[in-house]
């Protein structure tokens, strides 16, 4: 037996050396990255100089995008880059076709297997994705070299900030958005007018024109205990979203992801609990489930959380039920915009220019213009033709006639304020949001929630 | 004395019978349950009001019989048959594969005396050993290296190749006493004749076993579904029953059913070979 | 024998092989080069970090942790069981088909509708607590509370009984009546048949179970995964739920280094087995 374990072992160590040899191979693919970074860094160096270091590569070849699922978006942009370019192959690989669906999870899974083995898409679109774990994983690309040499991108044709949103601390930016939807707070139109009767204005937070949840949600208070009407209530968030929402107003207290420091096991997560559920069951501001008949009562929440155009619409309806609309912002006055719609160039990719090509061509006025892209547009003349179309939709849907211009006045206004991208980690998202859900139906007290949340986060971190 | 005891050994056993067949029991009568009814029975919320006093109820007879389940897993799920039949296209192969496969190399174990034999089937066990997690990477470089992504063959051929076969065949091939198949030789028959008449008829039991653990082993897969089949036409029917949601947990019964009722015919025909043991009368010695 | 007769079997076991080689052995190895490697994308050669993290990190200690103990109890008692039951349904002379039938009715049932079961059975407000609330107790969640690992236990051990029985089943079948027979002659009593004949015998085929067994406890992982998540109650995270977070990380390097301390492990344990089984094995050619 010894003799068999001793040439077990050598048999062992003899495939180890081939496979070393082997695994030379997989080096050169693995090295991809790193080669890729210089690159990327060299043509940085010479954006800085002179725009005209990054040359339009060959436009031949083919290039892949995954995504969890495309609107159409993708699909058109593809067909009409090789209508200009025949000799350009895109292929979108979704994972999700629009039948039954799959798990997230499962979708990870997937991607994550592509990426490790290096045979992952040149581009990733980031919907339902960590992708503040996969750009520290070193999963993307650093982009602002392309960016900052692509003379189109501009303030003149794009809302910049938006556009580089997801630059981090450093300047590199793994992501770049093709649109950028965000949330907004509104009031109810009837309420505001009541109050405002009284001499009253809408308080806004400091000089910026938007409005963290929190001071939006002491407004909605206000006007709620300055009214009369029955069935007027602060806002119909569940006491688990709004519980979320408080905490994304301030969640680097909490969790800190850069220093990866978790503060939720304390008095201040605790009492944040407490008071959701203390104000969640008081019947004056927060409305008992079903007790509501939405077709036939008359009601009233003071405060609505909205997204982009629909709320920009419903501000500007004259009959509509919102006033006052601004973009929603966390308590230091910055204003998010969705992760979901972002590219990345995967930073294994053999083909970054040919990549970065089709994304340009993903921002051209032409594709973001296209009635195919069904959010937000960051680019300006998309942006117009976006609005466009919708207002047409709206207001033949209500009726009404309401003015272009305006709308895309006002649109633009909050758009300018869009200055980061927001990319909490979804998986803690979960987290926060089941074991808070436990606490406000009772399974569990606001002590062992902080407490399971700190174990939790500190292990998804140390892991 | 003797027949209490046998009586009572019954008794328990019985016992023990209900309690294994009461989950597919409750799940195959629970999917003619009308969708109001599972909800109700399902929903545990501990409201001592609502029904049950808030506790989960399963029940065994529905209240009233219906087929609506089956009806919207059907008929409005059209890919549900078609799921079915993929999985048949990967569990199918891959037993007729691993058994072939599988049986070759256990009798080449069983015969060959070569240095280093027993640290290579050794190496066949460790290997069997490692979770899915850490060959599924490995499994998709090389399948881009042959080309095969994004088709069953991901799928088949390592299921082929899957070391339980040979192990659990040879592991059967050493219970025939060795002068059985030295004498064989030693009449003249060569080895294909002593593998395929009297070796391979022998191992049925095994044979039957393999079968029946591979099958259950690919009608069940999932993981390695998610990886290498992306069209979701081409998908196997049990990543569909792992995707239903909570909402759907009649149709999910009534899915169950159906994905299980192959298994069980299988596993039903398969049993009486499972029982065939080594008749050594059969083999002129 | 001649060389000439052997060429026939090396050619029939070289399949075998090669397909092994190919999907199985590559893919071990595979996974060792990534071991040394500090990350998946970065591919810069870290020696044995990897390894010396992992001996650090509780996480993975407590996975280990629990899941040997998990492994300890519920592989005898598998074994011990199944055993038993293959024994008396191959003692039944009526209804034996129906009964080994049922005891594989676990296996034909998907893995996500047996989660969804035993959590009606075990949770909150589930079956159990039921019941037990008619007695005037109140219950508790069984996968949270410090029952929860002998839960997953039952639920193990409901499940895969069949599965080893069907292989103990054949295997004891295969044990040629002749044996008996010639024992039956010589005046041996039952007992000693059982111990001489039934245990020799059935050493390859109580290898191929516990092997098995082990193979399957891996799978376990599937069920408590669709009921506790990501991150179970520290005593039932496994370590399958290590390397399942580490492959959603990312992090295969991490999960190639536990794959391989989990591989140690067990080479030096199968290894003792092995050679057990091989000095039982010997004998039957006798």
């Amino acid at each position: 037996m010894k003799n068999k374990i001793i040439s077990l072992l050598l048999v062992a160590v003899t495939l180890l050396s081939g496979c070393g040899l082997r695994g030379d191979d997989g080096a050169v693919t693995g090295s991809m990255p790193e080669k890729g970074g210089t690159d990327g860094a060299k043509m940085e160096k010479g954006a800085e100089g002179n725009d005209n270091v990054y040359t339009k590569p060959e436009m031949k070849g083919e290039i892949t995008v995954s995504a969890w699922y495309d609107e159409g978006y993708l699909s058109t942009a593809a067909k009409e880059f090789m209508v200009q370019y025949p000799e350009v192959t895109v292929t979108i690989h979704q994972f999700y076709d629009g039948s039954a669906e799959p798990s997230h999870e499962s979708y990870r899974n997937w991607l994550n297997t592509k990426i490790m083995s290096g045979k992952a898409d040149d581009i990733i679109c980031t919907t339902s994705l960590p992708v503040r774990k996969y750009s520290d994983m070193g999963v993307f690309e650093d982009l602002s070299g392309f960016v900052s040499a692509a003379g189109e991108l501009n303030d003149e044709n794009f809302y910049m900030k938006a556009l580089e949103a997801c630059r981090d601390a450093e300047g590199r930016m793994y992501l770049v958005p093709y649109a950028c939807s965000f949330e907004t707070v509104n009031f109810d139109r009837r309420l505001v007018a009541e109050k405002m009767s009284d001499g009253w204005t809408v308080p806004m937070d400091g000089s910026r024109k938007s409005m963290s949840f929190r001071s939006a949600m002491s407004i909605a208070r206000e006007l709620v205990d300055a009214t009369a009407k029955e069935n007027a209530f602060m806002t119909m968030e569940s006491c688990d979203s709004y519980m979320n929402r408080l905490l994304k107003d301030e969640i680097r207290k909490f969790i800190d992801m850069d220093t990866k420091k978790i503060n939720i096991n304390t008095k201040e997560y605790i009492d944040l609990l407490n008071e959701v559920k203390e104000l969640s069951s008081n019947r004056k501001y927060f409305a008992e489930d079903g007790s509501i008949d939405f077709y036939n009562d008359e009601y009233y929440f003071a405060c609505r959380i909205d997204m982009d155009w629909q709320s920009a619409y419903y501000n500007l309806l004259p009959e509509g039920s919102d006033s006052h609309g601004v973009p929603l912002a966390d308590a230091d006055g910055n204003v998010f915009m969705s992760s979901g719609t972002c590219f990345g160039i995967n930073s294994a990719s053999p083909h970054k220019e040919l990549a970065w090509e089709f994304i340009r061509f993903l921002l051209s006025d032409e594709m973001q213009s296209s009635p195919a892209l069904y959010s937000m547009p960051v680019n300006r003349k998309g942006c117009e033709a976006y609005v466009r179309r919708n207002l047409q939709l709206y207001n033949e849907g209500n009726n009404a006639n309401v003015d272009e211009k305006e709308a895309q006045r006002l649109l633009e206004q909050w758009m300018e304020q869009i200055n980061k991208c927001d990319m909490f980690d979804p998986v803690i998202s979960d987290y926060l949001w089941e074991e808070n859900k436990n606490f406000f139906q009772g399974k569990q007290s606001a002590e062992d929630t902080a407490q399971i949340l700190q174990t939790k986060v500190e292990q998804y971190f140390n892991e | 004395m003797k027949k209490t005891k046998s009586v009572i050994g019954k008794v328990l056993f019985s016992l023990i019978a209900v309690i294994y067949i009461s989950p597919l029991l409750i799940v195959f009568t629970n999917s003619f349950m009308n969708q109001k009814e599972i909800y109700r029975n399902y929903n545990g919320t501990g409201d001592v009001f609502a029904w049950g006093r808030g506790f989960i109820t399963m029940n065994l007879i529905p209240e009233m019989v219906t087929l609506s389940q089956y009806v919207e897993l059907l008929l409005k799920t059209p890919v549900y048959i078609n799921m079915f039949w993929n999985s048949v296209q990967i569990a199918l192969p891959v037993v007729i594969g691993n058994l072939a496969v599988s049986a070759m190399a256990a009798y080449a174990f069983t015969v060959l005396r070569f240095k280093g034999k027993e640290v290579l089937f050794f190496i066949y066990i460790i290997v069997m050993l490692l979770p899915q997690q850490v060959t599924l990477m490995p499994n998709y470089v090389m399948a881009g290296w042959l080309h095969i992504t994004d088709s069953y063959l991901g799928i088949i051929l390592p299921g082929i190749f899957h070391p339980f076969g040979v192990f659990l065949l040879r592991q059967f091939m050493k219970m025939i006493p060795q002068a059985y198949i030295e004498s064989a030789a030693m009449d003249g028959a060569g080895h294909l004749k002593v593998f395929t008449l009297i070796i391979l008829p022998m191992v049925k039991s095994g044979l039957a076993a393999c079968a029946m653990l591979t099958w259950i082993d690919y009608w069940n897969l999932i993981d390695q579904a998610v990886i290498f089949i992306t069209k979701p036409e081409a998908q196997p029917l049990s990543l569909f029953l792992a995707n239903l949601n909570r909402e759907q947990i009649g149709v999910a019964f009534a899915g169950s059913c159906v994905y299980a009722l192959p298994v069980v015919l299988l596993l039903f025909y398969g049993q009486e070979y499972l029982e065939e043991g080594i008749s050594l009368s059969g083999v002129k010695g | 024998m001649s060389r000439r007769r052997t060429v026939i079997p090396v050619y029939m076991l070289s399949v075998s092989v090669l397909g092994f080689a190919l999907f199985y052995l590559f893919p071990f190895l595979f996974s060792l080069f990534y071991a040394l490697m500090d990350s998946p994308l970065n591919m810069q050669f870290a020696g044995l970090k990897n390894f010396v993290e992992l001996l650090n990190n509780q996480y993975f200690m407590r996975g280990l942790k629990n899941t040997a103990v998990f492994m300890l109890v519920s592989i005898p008692l598998n074994m011990i069981l199944s055993l038993a039951a293959a024994l008396m349904i191959n003692r039944l002379k009526r209804y034996r088909n129906t009964f080994s039938l049922v005891f594989l009715i676990p296996l034909v049932i998907p893995s996500a509708t047996t989660a969804f079961f035993w959590e009606n059975i075990f949770s909150r407000y589930g079956i159990l607590n039921r019941f037990l609330d008619r007695l005037g107790i109140t219950g508790f969640d069984w996968f949270q509370s410090r029952y929860g690992l002998g839960v997953i236990i039952v639920i193990f051990v409901w499940k895969n009984v069949g599965y080893n029985m069907a292989l103990f089943i054949s295997g004891l079948n295969n044990i040629s009546s002749q044996y008996y027979e010639c024992a039956a002659v010589e005046g041996a009593g039952g007992f000693w048949q059982f111990r001489k004949i039934t245990m020799t015998y059935l050493a390859p085929t109580a290898f191929l179970v516990l092997i098995m067994t082990i193979v399957n406890s891996f799978k376990v992982f599937k069920e408590i995964y669709i009921i506790t998540g990501q991150y179970p109650p520290d005593h039932l995270y496994m370590l399958q739920h290590y390397m399942n977070n580490m492959f959603l990380s990312l992090n295969y390097p991490r999960l190639a280094s536990a794959i391989y301390i989990l591989t140690v492990v067990i080479v030096l344990l199968i290894a003792c087995l092995f050679r057990a089984e091989n000095l039982v094995s010997e004998n039957l050619s006798l």
